[in-house]
């Protein structure tokens, strides 16, 4: 084991990267969707109507309880071919992780609202204002602080989840670690340098960009109180 | 859509449908026995008053919780096995990539449960003559077990979800089997669709069962 070879992982950073740029790609286009998706689930949700909560209910469980592999795998080899859609394998990665996360981002929202004092509610509706103004002026400026930092650690996880998409045939770091590892036949290495790519980019979204955010948050509260 | 479904494929397979799952269930306790021992001692090190062995704890449970558990199997298997020359059994591999990275979320589950726990407990059981592993084993440690069950019962859950992707290292578990019978019958559909109900039907059953418990927990509390 004497013998790391840092050299033929330097010689490669140019593929690494791509494999880096498409990783963070995917998740990025991944988390727009959860964030979209996630609204109208939690709409569904919070509505008073039983017919409309009760669905909005099954998908979060439902999504909650599926694994990604599973799921990814099922998106792309099995429904392509029962209904003959044909999904690129990038499209997939981003429907899958974007509809599992979006169950989760629907739960951040929800948590962010729930925060947010009842009394503001009921003063808002006071003031006459409507139902989307309620929301949109009062209620979502407030749940802001509550909602990003927690989304930026379901990116984190979504982020780590991605690594699987690789699988189906997206050309991301660990794609490229394997490609590289049987061209070079040396799979310590590109294991390795896969694994560091990936723990550096979590803890600094974790260690650096999430504490900064929750700092900025507690700050601008301290100002408005 | 002309697609003929061949639901009969299932019925008339179901040996090793079943067979895979209890593959994937295998790993899962495996790995949560593993990850609940290694945890402890992470926790248990983490909270030591020598700075070094806290530092050590510390760096593998930010590590540990950093990693993608598919990029950490793929380097168990394929890297550090080939690097060492060591050879892993695919379920070998599997269950200790799954319980090594589920020992640093454990580690963080159970510091939180004994930090939980309060402080006079401790100055009580000082003043009582207890030495130091006296007082973790007989009285923080019992009520930490309590506070931790719902936060150690969700990790399981989560390990199960994780169970499902060691059959990339080739681990003859359920979606192992889906991928061969997809591939014999030509027929991903009905194989991934049933493989992903059975996994959805476990994980919803684990966290009710899961709730459950908890709700006892809090009753005799």
């Amino acid at each position: 084991m004497g013998d790391f070879q840092v050299r033929i992982i330097f010689e490669s950073w140019r593929l690494l990267l791509q494999g880096t740029g498409a990783a963070l790609a995917v998740a990025l286009a991944a988390m727009g969707v959860a964030l979209i998706l996630g609204l109208m689930v939690v709409a569904l949700r919070l509505s008073p109507l039983w017919l409309l909560r009760a669905p909005a209910y099954l998908y979060i469980q439902f999504f909650r309880g599926a694994s990604l592999y599973v799921f990814i795998l099922w998106l792309f080899f099995g429904l392509t071919i029962a209904t003959g859609w044909q999904l690129g394998p990038m499209v997939a990665a981003i429907i899958a992780l974007g509809m599992l996360n979006s169950a989760y981002m629907a739960e951040v929202y929800r948590s962010g609202l729930e925060s947010v004092a009842q009394g503001q509610f009921e003063a808002a509706r006071a003031l006459g204002l409507t139902s989307f103004q309620i929301y949109w002026d009062i209620i979502f400026p407030q749940a802001i602080p509550v909602i990003i930092p927690a989304a930026m650690n379901l990116f984190i996880d979504l982020l780590k989840d991605s690594a699987l998409v690789g699988l189906i045939g997206v050309v991301d770091i660990m794609r490229v670690a394997q490609r590289l590892s049987n061209f070079y036949f040396r799979p310590f290495e590109f294991y390795t340098a896969a694994a560091v790519i990936y723990a550096a980019i979590v803890l600094f979204l974790s260690r650096v960009v999430i504490v900064r955010l929750e700092r900025y948050f507690r700050r601008s509260q301290a100002r408005a109180v | 859509m002309n697609y003929e479904f061949q639901w009969h494929l299932i019925t008339r397979n179901w040996e090793p449908i079943v067979a895979g799952t209890l593959v994937t269930y295998t790993v899962t306790f495996l790995a949560m026995a593993l990850a609940l021992v290694l945890g402890l001692i992470l926790a248990l090190m983490r909270l030591a008053p020598q700075r070094w062995i806290s530092v050590i704890a510390q760096s593998y449970i930010e590590l540990g919780r950093a990693l993608p558990l598919y990029v950490f199997l793929a380097w168990i298997y394929f890297g550090l096995a080939f690097a060492m020359g060591i050879v892993f059994e695919p379920i070998e591999a599997g269950v200790l990539a799954l319980g090594l990275i589920t020992a640093a979320y454990m580690a963080e589950i159970y510091r939180a449960g004994i930090l939980a726990v309060d402080r006079g407990q401790f100055e009580a059981a000082r003043s009582l003559g207890l030495n130091q592993p006296q007082i973790y084993r007989d009285v923080i440690l019992p009520q930490a077990f309590r506070i931790i069950l719902p936060a150690a019962g969700n990790q399981f859950v989560g390990a199960f979800k994780g169970a499902a992707i060691v059959s990339v290292i080739g681990v003859a578990d359920l979606m192992y089997y889906a991928r061969e019978a997809s591939l014999e019958f030509f027929r991903p559909f009905e194989f991934y669709t049933v493989a992903g109900a059975i996994l959805i039907a476990s994980t919803l059953a684990f966290a009710g069962l899961v709730s459950i418990i908890e709700h006892r927990a809090r009753w005799h509390g």
